[in-house]
């Protein structure tokens, strides 16, 4: 009989690869091996799903299901770090650029690919597949269906969102089973879900993507990072799967919604605290760029995750698989789509080729002719937030007034047309300012021009748009015929016509008899129309 | 027993648009303002004081419709859900933190 041997060796995954990360005792090798069985999906690989999927991949997930259906585009990759520039140069897929990229990182987990935008068609037969899932995603109607999806199937939900300098993190649909009631302590209560914080979406108007408004690298790549981190805490714990099918510890009682704060430190508490993190990068206070704010629990009425007898007795009917696979949800409508403004009667509007003509006549130009191409060109003003104008295209000769300012001050915004009328005051201006940004070389014609063209055209502007300080001989003598036009223009042809409005409104206001203006209304269509139109040589990148 | 409240109001995840882009609102409610009735103010005479009083932009339904906060933007009371603390019902103290923050959707 041979020596029993006095050294036993160590557990294989001690030594592996996951080492540093067992070594929490939070984790330790029975953690991994949760993480090493769990399956996760991350719907979404943009700004979150970059670092989500990088360091659940590197965690040693099991399973790393992505989706998406979307491409890499070189705009994506100052925040969608698991991309890269031969991806985007390529067009390729973002879940195979992820996935070859995580591959590199860890070549010993699965992966599966879902080259497809989550649908009601597909969710519920994909999240099926996964243990947990995280919403990398970036529109409230997609969040509503995963979350529905999700719940009908017990699933936990990691939720993350960012846009410009903020983002927000939550854990919902967490435990995804009641817990059993552990000794001296009652049963923990599913947490809320989507739908429970969030029971109506926010208007159609507030919802713009990031190649709108923006967002910072870091500040979505914070809240992704964060995301993987309550993944791994929920995995490790043993929460994202029903407490039956794991091998039950007093470790794992305790546990309870994964954000709570310090449950140990709460005995005496049934309910665990449910919480959302909010991070403000710019936060007025910098000690308030991390704030952990207290949530609401699961509601009892939820349409989604709601009690049968509190929805009965309001009757009201739980979303069911059924509802959510036959299409019975709208969701789309549910959010709303963002209608287009209809503020303007047709006769105040014009088209965005027709509006190119008025602000292109070389005829005049070229017989010096300045009055007569001013007259049609007449003034045009530019809604966009001062950030926006700066950076996009313009109308030569311009004049930005954002439509915040419109809406705060009424039309005192207007003001400053007065101003124009005497010399020096330019500070509006887009004449020297919008040529930075201009690509060299060939320019559509009257589509940013350059300050040759709209030099003159301020000069013209000084002298006829405030006819109050022209003598009534002047304005005979310079322009007999019709007062210059007035065009708004605007992203889209949405703000503009709201900003004609109030412009109309406040001439309204004034009095009509001093009507100096020639036809008022705005620009179809806005800058997206007028860029199709002038066939811009680069078009932006889609972003 | 003062005659004010002074709380901090503020704005976030995009509302501060509609607030000139100033995040953090220091404001001093009296308690003898029409409806308070020498009682603190709540929050729901709050939430019309900033729509009334605070709010310069026009576009008072992407701060308030029907009547209500509108859908998606999320009530905080001293850090915790306004549902957890009498939503419009609770009576503001000194030095209250109010927090209104508008969904995110981006990812």
């Amino acid at each position: 009989m041979a020596p029993r041997p006095a050294l036993l060796p160590a557990p294989p995954l001690a030594s592996s690869r996951y080492n540093r990360q067992l070594l929490l005792p939070q984790v330790r090798v029975r953690g991994q091996e949760h993480l090493l069985n769990s399956k996760v999906l991350i719907i979404g690989l943009g700004g979150l799903g970059s670092p989500a999927s990088l360091y659940l991949a590197g965690a040693g997930v099991g399973t790393l299901g992505l989706m998406d259906g979307d491409s890499v585009e070189l705009g994506n990759l100052h925040r969608q770090i698991v991309h890269t520039e031969a991806a985007a140069r390529k067009g390729l897929l973002k879940v195979r650029s992820a996935a070859a990229r995580c591959k590199e990182l860890n070549s010993e987990i699965r992966y599966v690919l879902h080259e497809e935008r989550a649908s009601a068609d597909n969710i519920l037969g994909i999240i099926a597949q996964y243990d947990l899932v995280l919403d990398c995603t970036d529109n409230p109607a997609t969040r509503y269906l995963i979350s529905d999806a999700c719940v009908v199937l017990g699933k936990a939900l990691v939720s993350g969102a960012a846009q410009r300098g903020e983002g927000m993190l939550v854990v919902l649909d967490s435990p995804p089973f009641p817990r059993p009631a552990a000794a001296g302590e009652g049963g923990h209560d599913k947490g809320p879900c989507y739908r429970c914080v969030f029971p109506r979406p926010p208007p159609p108007e507030m919802v713009r993507g990031c190649s709108e408004i923006g967002i910072l690298g870091p500040v979505v790549g914070v809240i992704g990072t964060l995301m993987a981190g309550e993944a791994i805490k929920i995995i490790v714990a043993g929460c994202h799967v029903a407490v039956s099918s794991t091998p039950t510890s007093s470790n794992d009682s305790h546990m309870s919604s994964p954000t709570s704060s310090q449950p140990d430190q709460k005995p005496s508490q049934k309910q665990p605290h449910h919480t959302m993190l909010l991070y403000n990068t710019y936060a007025a206070d910098p000690r308030g760029m991390f704030r952990t704010v207290t949530m609401r629990g699961r509601k009892k009425d939820c349409l989604a995750c709601g009690d049968d007898d509190a929805l009965a007795r309001k009757g009201l009917s739980r979303i069911t698989a059924d509802v959510i696979s036959q299409g019975r949800l709208d969701y789309q409508a549910f959010c709303g789509v963002f209608e287009d403004v209809k503020v303007l009667g047709e006769e105040r509007r014009i088209g965005a080729k027709e509006f190119l003509e008025t602000q292109t006549n070389p005829e005049h130009n070229l017989l010096g002719e300045e009055f007569e191409s001013l007259r049609e060109k007449g003034i045009v003003i530019d809604v966009r937030e001062e950030h926006e104008y700066e950076l996009g295209a313009k109308v030569a000769g311009s004049l930005n007034i954002p439509l915040s300012r419109i809406l705060r001050l009424g039309g005192s915004a207007f003001d400053e047309l007065g101003l124009l009328r005497r010399d020096g005051d330019k500070g509006q201006i887009s004449a020297e300012s919008h040529t930075q940004t201009t690509d060299a070389g060939d320019e559509a014609d009257g589509f940013d021009r350059g300050p040759e063209q709209s030099g003159p055209a301020n000069e013209e502007l000084n002298v006829t748009l405030q006819p109050n300080g022209v003598t009534h001989q002047e304005r005979t003598q310079t322009r007999q015929s019709r007062p210059p036009p007035v065009y708004f223009v605007c992203p889209r042809g949405n703000d503009s016509q709201i900003a004609a409005q109030k412009f109309l409104e406040r001439l309204e206001a004034d009095g009509a008899a001093s009507q100096p203006w020639g036809w008022i209304g705005d620009v179809k269509g806005g800058y997206v129309a007028l860029e199709k139109h002038s066939q811009p040589q680069d078009p932006a990148s889609g972003l | 027993m003062s005659d004010t409240v002074t709380i901090t109001v503020e704005f976030s995840g995009g509302l501060e648009m509609l607030f000139d882009h100033v995040t953090k609102h220091e404001l001093t409610l009296s308690k003898h303002a029409a409806d308070t009735d020498g009682k603190a103010p709540t929050v729901g005479y709050l939430v019309k004081y900033i729509c009334d009083q605070l709010m310069k932009d026009s576009r008072k339904e992407l701060f308030v419709l029907d009547g209500a906060v509108r859908p998606g933007i999320l009530v905080l009371i001293n850090d915790s859900d306004w549902e957890l603390e009498g939503e419009h019902e609770y009576e503001l103290q000194n030095r209250d933190n109010i927090l209104f923050v508008s969904t995110l959707h981006g990812g």
